[in-house]
């Protein structure tokens, strides 16, 4: 295994009303190629953050964050959407699709900017919305539309899959398959994932949990066994 | 209270958008009060100086002088005065035309300078003084005797200061007028005398036939055809014109960008407005408060635009005193214009924003709390396509004209008002040149025209003989025209048929301007009434001319004098290729087509100007209402835009799949405006020729259409780099943090 992502020495403060306040704080870690990682941590502790500033949604004051090798902190705007473009796919709490887009169109969304996506109709089918492609999100349940979203992130075969609170606005039994769908997509395409959750029971399917606090790193655990999605508890 | 302090906050928020909104409203109370009132003040000042320096009512030469005015005067309770006048070569292209100074009918006013003391004085009209460069107390010397300029003045009957009553072009470089004691011009032998005359009953004709009975008129033009005196009046109508329709154009478009703003501003502060109704305000103050907004673009707009336009009032007052000669003008400030112009606004947009605001606060206000029922609904045309096939851009795109399509479709409007200004400017230019080359190339095929005093028999020495005299239509008296006959095988005119054939003298011919007024076609008879002997005879016109400068009809010569009892064979006109050696004394008047060529492009020298200022009126407006409506577009579209950023898309192609299409609606307006141009700018030529005698056809180039094509879209190319910051400054957070879409 090769390391993807490096994290050194990450600092990153927000001027909210007069004094700084601190988000990160000398935040280091480092992931394998091809590892499932739960982030979590308590409300405020920069989980976000963290994750935005890998993703080169968001800047950091101070240390540099390597994916594959390069300093995405270095990055000028141009090169950052380049990376976004062709590394990084984000999924989100409530999905974040157009509404006015189909679901095919969704998806094409993100393969139209991509050197070498994957076949949306194949896609469409491992995410098991066969015949729903000319659906708006509308029409669709919580769920599927999160189904939707993986697949828009999937499409051009990300090297880091970011997942803010994937399942946060879902029942259980939709979590887990949700979690088992994007367990499958990282088996399928070795995507690395990082998953955000307040959810202690998504851990078992993790490879590593990161436990943020007060933007630091609180704890960083290997899971020797990892379970799959589909027989955890909870 | 806190409500006004979040009005300001959100005013400042988007002052872009509000300050574009702001300055439209500006633009239009600027051009209403400027316009109406100087066009008010313009007839006002018109009509005291037509009054107070005692304006002709007609003006006529007979064959002999009259015997007795003071006869006529008396009888028909009539003031009747002789004049002199004479043209003075100055050089080769210059005649100065010096006129008696009257007493009892078109008295001068000073301009500038004294009014005449001495016999060695000379009054100079305004623009030929300037043209010249003759100041005040200079010397100028005039057939062998100098005169010191005593100053410059206008006078009633010559406003527009036009060597011939029926031209239509000043040349101040080539024909002036100047006023001299009466004993200066009874020295000089040729002068040639005329009479003016100012009515007080209806009794034109029973005047004209007793001055017939012992004399014959030879030239009679009553003010109504004299177009130096009504020509302003036509210019008048169509600053009016202009000052009420454009700024109600431009208040519309306002009226539009003004509630998509509000209703924006609303269904953002949905939940606002719902905890405003939970913490006890009452219906009436919120809508107060959503209706300030309207009320103060619209309040602090209209003072704006009313001071700037009573400032743009008098420079426009100016340029029409000067290039027609008028005294020094009063200006009124209207107050009905003042307060039209103040509250205009206000009456267009309140009652709208008012029903729009009632609209939203009719929503349950448990409703509003939850943000109303935000959700997007995919409309059932957006459902019928199935664009599976179609590449990804097109599909995108199409799916985004469908979604905004009234904001692209009010743009399109917008851009078709700018256009409309643009246009009409250059339409008004191209249909001028086009008159005027039509006549002057096409028509006239001579360089001098002589009128004789007296009817002339045989045959000329040089040139080709004619005859005109001016006639009344005998059901319109109001219509007059002017009957000329030519002899068959006449070059000097030559006119064309509707359909391009050349055509013959040996008929009877009616030009079109007069046809279009008279709803004349070939076959048709009209009765007419010559003004000068009293004649009256049918006409029945064989064919209809190309020809739109003046009211005319054209028949041989023979059967001119035939009908009118003059003798076989007599002639009053010469047309010439050549200067020909008539002595002044036998002439009544005399033109040179060449005058008449420079004096159009003198004439037309300030319509660029104007086309200039109405091109980049024109721009700013089709900029300010892009700009901010493209401004909206990405406003409510940031959610989109944001998430693109998120997913790696580059500014540039967002730009290009968000905004770029709306090109499309810029060139859809663009086009609609050209038919629409033509409708209303013939619309409105009409209405300023409606009290001059020519018809202006509607004509424009196509290279101006060009012109016109890339100021427009140079004005959108401007609106995308302002709104490209806008664009840029979206941030992936609001994507990133939105938790409903
Ligand atoms: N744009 C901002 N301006 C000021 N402070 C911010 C901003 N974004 C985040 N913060 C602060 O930074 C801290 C970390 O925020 P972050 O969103 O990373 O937390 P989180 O761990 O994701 O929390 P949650 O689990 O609630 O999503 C919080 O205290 C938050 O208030
Ligand atoms: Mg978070």
């Amino acid at each position: 295994m090769s390391k993807l992502l490096e994290v050194t020495g990450v600092n990153k403060s927000y001027q909210s009303g007069g004094s700084p306040f601190q988000a990160l704080s000398d935040v280091h870690l480092s992931i394998e190629r091809g590892e499932i990682v739960v982030i979590l941590g308590p409300s405020g502790s920069g989980k976000s953050t963290l994750l935005n500033a890998i993703g080169g949604v968001d800047q950091v004051d101070d240390g540099e964050i390597h994916v594959a090798g390069e300093d995405i902190t270095r990055f000028h705007d141009n090169n950052l959407v380049d990376y976004r473009r062709e590394k990084v796919g984000f999924v989100f709490q409530m999905y974040n699709l157009i509404p006015n887009l189909t679901v095919y169109e969704n998806i094409e969304l993100t393969s139209h900017i991509s050197k070498s996506p994957l076949d949306i109709d194949e896609l469409i089918h491992a995410v098991g919305l066969k015949g729903m492609a000319d659906r708006f999100p509308r029409e669709l349940s919580g769920g599927q539309q999160q189904r939707v979203s993986i697949a828009r992130a999937i499409v051009r075969k990300p090297e880091l899959l970011l997942c803010d609170e994937p399942t946060g606005a879902l029942d259980s039994s939709t979590s887990k398959e949700i979690l088992s769908l994007i367990h499958q997509m990282n088996q399928k395409y070795n995507t690395t994932v990082l998953i955000i959750t307040h959810d202690q029971g998504i851990t078992e399917m993790a490879d590593r949990i990161i436990t943020l606090k007060d933007g630091r790193v609180e704890s960083d655990v290997k899971n020797e066994q990892p379970v799959l999605p589909e027989r955890m508890e909870g | 209270m806190p409500l006004w302090k979040k009005l300001f906050r959100t005013i400042a928020e988007k002052k872009a958008q509000y300050f574009s909104a702001w300055l439209l409203v500006v633009i239009s109370s600027a051009l209403f009060y400027a316009f109406t009132a100087a066009g008010a003040n313009l007839v006002d000042n018109l009509e005291t100086f037509y009054q107070e320096n005692n304006v002709e009512d007609a003006r006529f030469f007979v064959q002999h002088p009259l015997k007795s005015p003071q006869q006529l005067e008396d009888r028909f309770h009539v003031q009747l005065e002789k004049q002199m006048s004479l043209d003075v070569s100055m050089d080769e292209n210059t005649d100065l035309r010096l006129i008696s100074n009257s007493e009892k009918i078109n008295q001068y006013s000073v301009i500038e300078g004294e009014k005449l003391q001495t016999k060695d004085e000379i009054l100079l009209d305004q623009g030929f003084a300037k043209a010249h460069a003759l100041a005040v107390g200079e010397e100028m010397e005039l057939k062998g005797k100098t005169f010191t300029v005593a100053g410059t003045m206008a006078t009633p009957a010559y406003i527009y200061p036009l060597k011939s009553t029926s031209g239509f072009l000043k040349n101040p470089d080539a024909f002036g007028v100047a006023i001299v004691q009466e004993d200066i011009l009874k020295k000089w032998e040729n002068a040639h005398d005329y009479y003016t005359v100012r009515f007080q009953e209806d009794n034109r004709g029973a005047f004209k036939e007793a001055v017939t009975e012992q004399n014959q008129i030879l030239n009679w033009v009553d003010k109504e055809d004299n177009n130096r005196i009504t020509f302003i009046k036509g210019d008048i109508t169509g600053i009016k014109k202009m000052g009420e329709t454009l700024p109600i154009g431009i208040l519309l478009i306002t009226l539009v960008i003004i509630s998509i703003l509000l209703w924006r501003l609303m269904k953002k502060e949905y939940v606002q407005i719902g905890t405003l109704y939970a913490l006890g305000y009452k219906k009436a103050e919120i809508i107060r408060h959503y209706l300030s907004y309207a009320a103060i673009l619209a309040v602090t707009g209209s003072l704006a635009g009313t001071v700037i336009g009573w400032l743009l009032m008098h420079p426009l007052m100016a340029s029409f005193a000067h290039f027609y000669n008028l005294p020094v003008l009063d200006t009124n400030p209207y107050f009905p214009y003042l307060i039209v112009s103040f509250l205009l606004p206000m009456v267009f947009f309140l009652p709208l924003t008012y029903l729009l605001v009632r609209r939203v606060l009719k929503i349950p206000p448990v409703t509003l709390m939850k943000g109303g029922t935000l959700k997007t609904k995919v409309n059932r045309i957006e459902r019928l396509f199935k664009l599976r096939k179609l590449d990804f851009k097109k599909k995108f795109i199409t799916r985004d004209i469908l979604r905004n399509l009234p904001r692209s479709g009010f743009l399109a409007i917008g851009v078709l008002f700018a256009s409309l200004l643009l246009l009409m400017g250059f339409i008004t230019k191209d249909s001028m040149t086009y008159l005027v080359d039509e006549n002057f190339e096409n028509v006239y095929h001579y360089q001098y025209e002589y009128t004789f005093n007296q009817l002339q028999t045989g045959e000329p020495e040089h040139g080709q003989a004619a005859a005109s005299a001016p006639f009344v239509v005998q059901d319109d008296e109001d219509q007059s025209l002017t009957i000329t006959g030519l002899k068959p095988g006449n070059t000097a005119i030559q006119l064309e048929s509707m359909t391009g054939e050349e055509l013959d003298f040996d008929s009877v011919i009616m030009n079109k301007s007069l046809a279009e007024k008279l709803e004349i076609s070939p076959g048709d008879s009209l009765e007419v009434t010559n003004q000068l002997s009293g004649e009256t005879f049918s006409v029945t016109v064989d064919h209809i001319a190309n020809s739109y400068l003046g009211d005319m009809i054209y028949m041989p010569l023979k059967k001119f004098n035939q009908l009118n009892g003059y003798p076989e064979n007599s002639y009053t006109t010469v047309y010439s290729d050549q200067k020909l050696d008539i002595p002044q004394e036998k002439l009544a008047a005399k033109s040179e087509i060449s005058d008449m060529v420079s004096g159009f492009e003198k004439m037309i020298e300030p319509l660029n100007y104007f086309i200039v200022a109405i091109a980049l009126a024109a721009a700013v407006i089709a900029i300010i209402i892009m700009y901010i409506l493209i401004s909206l577009m990405i406003e409510e579209n940031s959610y989109k835009i944001s998430l693109m950023k998120v997913l790696g898309y580059h500014n540039r192609e967002i730009h290009k799949l968000v905004i770029g299409y709306n090109r499309w609606f810029v060139i859809l307006g663009f086009l609609l405006g050209i038919p629409v141009t033509f409708v209303s700018t013939s619309a409105l030529l009409n209405s300023v020729t409606a009290e001059m005698n020519i018809t202006i056809p509607v004509k424009i180039d196509w290279i101006n259409i060009l012109i016109s094509f890339f100021v427009i879209l140079g004005a959108y190319y401007v609106t995308v780099l302002l709104n490209k910051r806008q664009l840029k400054k979206i941030s992936m957070q609001e994507a990133i943090n939105r938790s409903t879409e």
